[in-house]
Formats: structure tokens, sequence, C-alpha cells
């Protein structure tokens, strides 16, 4: 293999994609997806309101509402300083329930309050209540509601017993549970359980992106050297190992360039809205894995480009293998319940799988050193011989015209000398 | 320059090569001749190193040919085709650089042909803007870009049109006067006969003719005959001692055997048609073409 023709290959295939509107684009567009994709639902959720809301009260105990207000107006307030909840308690005539709900929800309609709650006549029994209301889909709310009711069915219960009410507010404390993650160097540091859930999840849809984005860009390349000829005077100029491993560096070059993009406008955008949503421990080792699982997939993406002689007919194949990357994404969530579950830990030892199943398993549980080593070499020894492969595929392939290669032609393609 | 020593290759079910051996001399313009399907293109990939051949061996220079061969030779393939998104001049440079070309090198060359081809001032635009024949002439400077030893040409003048087919051709005899060998393999018997000094005429896989253009002509000797009428000339063809005829409205090239009797034939064709050209001649490589393949074709409709 000479050196020379290998840079010339990886120059133009470098260069010549670089400079192509599907790369620039999507080098933008993906990473704003994704930051959108992340941002949008935390901003989202975290809004806090900006008026007060009026909350209709109707109390069938006729013993809990003056503590039900108390609580929920003092104890939520706006950033402006005004109450963040304004209760507006309503009278029961002792009518039946039917008739009380739609005399209260013609009063809701009518604008006097948004919402409003029925505190249900046997809730010391059942604990029943009722919210209702044109929207009521405030999860919060509903939680800080639930949380006032509850303290106060307790206060009264409790001085029934006649236990004071100053020794409830001891009780009912709340308790704050900060996680602390450790690590053995003895580092503490602050780790929620989204951050590691993101950090596993960002990292695999960027693989995976990234992946699929470039793969498609040389599959495309090839099938239009196959399907103009232009591969045979490429092959005139130099052998196809030169060749092929000229369209891998190549490859991998356009993938670097996009992660160097992505890492600065992700640190950017963590800066700029002061999130932290990936932790960046062991860093390192999820920028090996990515890479090694790149490599691993440039000659998949190698020999299928070089047996098809259309973009449809790649298509197909490259729908298994998106599959293949999709999979860590579904198991995700498990994983973060129980990184160490035999299923995630036999996956990550089936070559295709590892890269993205050690990704998904670094942030959340750095797994021991010895099943590092394995995978690592796993992967090294899948690379070698995937490449290898890829050639033999590539050799073939790309002077085959007209007919996808069956199974065993393919077998056969391996086996030539 | 190059021979090429019992070459021999089979697909699947098929033998696409069978046997075949020749020998290109250096500065000659060599035609690889034959039908559609008959095995040039494969045997050209296998010169080129391209494929490997089952057995057999190509030689350049006296050495076999290898990887660093490549170098000094240019191919033109037969389907045209370039990266269509891309621009002129960075193609060319992209495959002046695969035949390890420096830069100003590159520049240079591509320079000089370009101008040659009135293609100059295009540098920038991109590959899909140009027209077909322009596409084409770009293909051909990326064959002979490096300035090499030997050309190989796979239906050069397809896609041409005449002004531009007696550009190529000009361009091809140049080379040739520099020293270079062109090799090229063409359906166009007119072309090899304006340009070819040896060729070698393959059919289904197997060579069926080859030599020096003149001897092969020569060993057909005078029989055949060139006529230029009018009248009803189809009685021709069931004439007496006619081998093979290509008869047209008023035109026919006949190929006669022993027992054709000139005075006869004028005889009988004074009283059908009016002669105004007779002429007895060798045969064109058209009718020789015909005739070889023709006959083979025949040969194995009786075998089969």
């Amino acid at each position: 293999m000479r050196l020379s023709k290998v840079l010339s290959v990886t120059k133009w295939e470098y260069i010549e994609k670089v400079k192509t509107k599907a790369f620039i684009i999507s080098m933008i567009i993906t990473p704003i997806f994704i930051i959108a994709m992340i941002v949008l639902p935390g901003l989202l959720a975290e809004k806090s309101d900006n008026d007060t809301k009026r909350v209709g009260l109707v109390d069938l105990t006729d013993s809990l509402s003056a503590k039900v207000i108390n609580s929920i107006e003092s104890q939520y307030v706006l950033e402006n300083g005004k109450p963040n909840y304004n209760i507006i308690p309503i009278l029961h005539n002792n009518e039946s329930e039917d008739i009380l709900r739609k005399r209260v929800d013609k009063m809701s309609f009518e604008g006097k309050f948004e919402t409003y709650i029925i505190i249900g006549k046997n809730v010391f029994r059942d604990g029943k209540c009722e919210y209702r209301g044109s929207n009521v889909s405030s999860i919060r709310d509903i939680e800080r509601f639930t949380r006032s009711i509850k303290n106060a069915i307790s206060e009264v219960i409790l001085i029934q017993k006649g236990i004071k009410p100053e020794i409830l507010k001891e009780i009912n404390r709340p308790v704050d549970i900060k996680s602390i993650k450790i690590t053995e160097e003895g580092e503490a540091k602050e780790s929620g359980f989204l951050q590691t859930f993101f950090t596993s999840y960002i990292f695999i849809i960027l693989l995976m992106m990234l992946i699929m984005l470039t793969g498609q860009m040389l599959i495309r390349s090839l099938v239009e050297e196959k399907s103009n000829r232009i591969i045979e005077i490429l092959i005139s100029s130099c052998s196809p190992t030169e060749l092929m491993a000229g369209k891998i560096f190549g490859l991998s070059l356009l993938g670097l360039t996009q992660i160097l993009l992505w890492i600065i406008i992700g640190v950017g955008a963590s800066i700029s809205f002061s999130l932290n949503i990936v932790s960046l421990d062991n860093l390192l080792l999820i920028i090996i894995y990515f890479l090694f699982g790149y490599l691993l997939y440039a000659s998949v993406f190698v020999a299928i480009g070089s047996m098809s002689n259309s973009e449809q007919e790649a298509q197909q194949l490259t729908g298994y293998v998106s599959m293949i990357l999709v999979l860590p994404i579904v198991l995700a969530f498990s994983a973060v319940q129980d990184p160490n579950s035999t299923l995630i830990r036999v996956l990550s030892y089936i070559p295709f799988l590892t890269p993205t199943f050690m990704i998904l398993r670094i942030p959340i549980l750095l797994p021991p050193i010895w099943e590092i080593i394995v995978t690592m070499l796993i992967l090294i020894i899948s690379i070698i011989f995937m490449t290898w492969v890829a050639g033999k595929i590539f050799r073939t392939g790309i002077l085959i015209y007209g007919k996808k290669p069956s199974l065993i032609e393919l077998y056969k393609w391996i086996k030539a000398k | 320059m190059l021979e090429v020593k019992n070459l021999h290759k089979e697909f699947v079910n098929k033998i696409a090569v069978n046997d075949i051996s020749f020998t290109v001399n250096k500065g000659e313009i060599f035609g690889l001749l034959g039908p559609n399907g008959a095995g040039k293109t494969t045997t050209i990939r296998m010169i080129l190193n391209i494929i490997l051949p089952d057995s057999g061996v190509v030689l350049f220079d006296g050495k076999p040919f290898t990887e660093e061969t490549k170098n000094l030779v240019g191919y033109l393939p037969e389907e045209r085709g370039l990266y269509q998104k891309n621009k002129l001049f960075d193609t060319i440079t992209y495959f002046g650089s695969l035949k390890n070309l420096k830069i100003s090198e590159i520049k240079n060359s591509a320079n000089y042909w370009l101008k040659k081809f009135e293609l100059a001032g295009n540098e920038g635009r991109k590959i899909e803007e140009l027209s077909k024949g322009n596409q084409q002439k770009v293909q051909f400077i990326i064959s002979v870009l490096h300035n090499p030893d030997m050309i190989i040409l796979d239906e050069p003048f397809s896609g041409f049109d005449p002004v531009n087919q007696d550009l190529l051709k000009e361009i091809l005899i140049e080379l040739k006067n520099n020293g270079k060998t062109i090799i090229f393999s063409t359906h166009q018997m007119e072309q090899v006969e304006k340009l070819c000094d040896n060729i070698c005429l393959i059919n289904n896989g197997e060579i069926i003719l080859s030599g020096k253009l003149t001897e092969i002509k020569k060993n057909y000797g005078n029989n055949s005959i060139i006529i230029e009428f009018s009248g009803d000339g189809s009685f021709i063809k069931d004439f007496k001692g006619i081998k093979h005829c290509n008869i047209f409205e008023n035109y026919a090239e006949i190929i006669v055997n022993n027992d054709f009797s000139v005075k006869s034939f004028l005889d009988e064709a004074n009283k059908k048609i009016d002669i105004r050209k007779f002429e007895i001649t060798e045969p064109s490589l058209h009718s020789i073409f015909i005739e070889k393949v023709g006959n083979a074709s025949k040969v194995k409709e009786v075998i089969s």
C-alpha cells in the first residue's frame, strides 16, 4: 500500500464531501436538533407561572378548607412576590354531588376561577379528592395540592389525638436527598439521574447520527463511482486496497470534523444556557469507544456501498444497520435503572453493539477495568476482521454491475484469493 | 512494449477470455476488435490489473504489470462518467494526483490539453454543466494527463460528433508520433483502417484474426468487389460464386470465391442494372469483420 495514493483518495473524499451542502447543513442542524430536544422539555417543565392562578375549593368535610387555603397560599409565591395561587372557597348546600359538580363547573366556565378542587366527604377514610377544570394537566399543581391536603388531613387527625401542631411541623419537614456519585479516586460530584441518562443518550444519538450521515455519503459516492464507471479509472490508477483505505480515512476525518464541531457547539450551548446536562467523566474513554465504533461501521458501509448498484438497494441494507444502532437507545432506560443487568452486560460483548452499549454504561456506572479491556480487544479484533472482509467484498463488488450478490456469492468473494 | 500471454478468465458458467496472446509494439496503434460481449473489456481490465486473470501473464516492457506500472498507463473506459457535482479542475487534479503527479505538473498538463480541446476557461465549472461531448473530452484528458507511455482507449470515438472525431484522430496520430503506444478497442472499422498498424479480432473470448492490418487485407486477396449502380440489385446475392455480400440501395460490396466469373457477372449485370462504378479491390475491414464474426456465429449455430 502506497501512502501517497491513499492520501490522494483521503484528500479528495474529505475535501469534496466537506464542501457539500448536505454535510454543511447536517453539521449545523444535527446539534441544534439535539440541543432543542434536550433543552426544550426542560425549559417548558421548569417554567413557572407568571400570574396568580385562581383555584376554587369545595370542602365536603367542612374541616379542612382553612388549613388547605392557608398552606397553599402561604407556601407558593411567584417570582414577583404575588402568591402563586388564589384559593376561592365555595360553599356547598348539602346538595347531591352531581348537582354540586354541575353548579361549580358552570362557575368555572363563567371565569370565576380556572380549576377547582373537591375534597371528598370520606377523605379521611378513602383519601378521595377531585381536581376539575378545562386544563388540569399541570403535574406540579396537582402535586402541590395533594401535599397540602395531605398535610391538612394529618394535622386534623393528630390534633384529634392530642398532638401539638408544632410537632406536626417537625414531622412534615421535607427531606432533601442529594445524590452524589463517588468514584474510586475519591472525588465526589453531584450528579443527577437525568444527567447520567442524558450523557449516555446524547453520545449514542451522536454516534448514530454520525455513522448514518457519513455512511450515507460514502455509499452515495461509491454508487456514483460504480454507475459512472469512474471506479475503473480509479482502479487503473491505484489498488483497491489503497482506494478503500483512502475512503475510510477520509470518512474518519469527516467524522472527526463533525465531532469537533459538535463539541464546540455543545460546550457553547451548555455555557450560554448554563445547562449541565452532560457529565464529562470518562470522556476520553467514551471518545475511544466512539471512534472504534465509527471505524467498525465505516467498513460495513464500504462493504454495503461496493455491492450495491443503486442508493435504494443500499438503503435496504443500511436500514438493518440503523436498527442495530438504535437498540441501545431502546434499552437505555432500563440500563440506567440497572446497569449491571445480565442482558446489558451480555449485549456489550457483541461486536456491533459494543461501542453503543459501552457508551451507554460508562456514564451510568463505570464497568470494571477487565470488562473495558476485553470489550476494547473485541472491538479491535472486529475492526481488523471487518476491514479485511470489507476489502474482499470491495475488490470484487466494485466491478460487478447489475445484480445484487447473494449470500453465497458474497462468501465466494470473501474467500477469493 | 506489452506482451499478453495466454490470458484466461472464467466467470460463473462462462469463459470470458480463452487463452489470448498478443504483442503490442512500442509506438504503434493497436486495434482490439470484436463484437459486443466478445471479451474485449475483460481483456483490457486484465491488462490493467483491474481484475486478475485465472491464468496467463501480462508483461510491460518485459516485466510483469504491477501497481507501479499503473502510473505509466492511461485508460479511458467504455462507459463514460465523471463526478457530476465536482468542478472540472478539481476532478482533473484528483485523477492526476492518483497518477503521482505534482500539482504544478497537473496544472501545466491540464492547461495544455484543455486548450487543445477548446475547453480552456471551464476549469471552475461543475462537470454536470458541461455538454456530453465535453465531458468525454475531459475523460480523455484524464487518460493522457500524466503523459503515459501506453494509452488504452475503449471505444474512444463513440459519442463524438464528426468534427471531434477528426480532432481525436489527429491527437491520436500526434501521440503515436511522440512514441506513445495506443491500444484501442472499437466496433468502428473505418477508424481502425485509418489508424491501426496491428489488429487483433476477438470473438467469444478467442482470437479469430490477428496481425498486421495491411497483411491481413492482402491475405484476403483481391476478392472484394465494389459496385455503384442504379436499378434493382437484388439478383447479386444469388449469383454464382458470391461468398458474402452487402447490398444497399445503389451500392454493393461483395466478396467472391474462385467460382466467380467477372465476365459473366458483368454480362448479367448489364441486363439488370446501370453500373456507374465497378472496382475489384482488397476487402474492407468491415467486410472481414462481418465475415469472420458472422461465420463464427454460424458455426456455433450448427453446433448447437
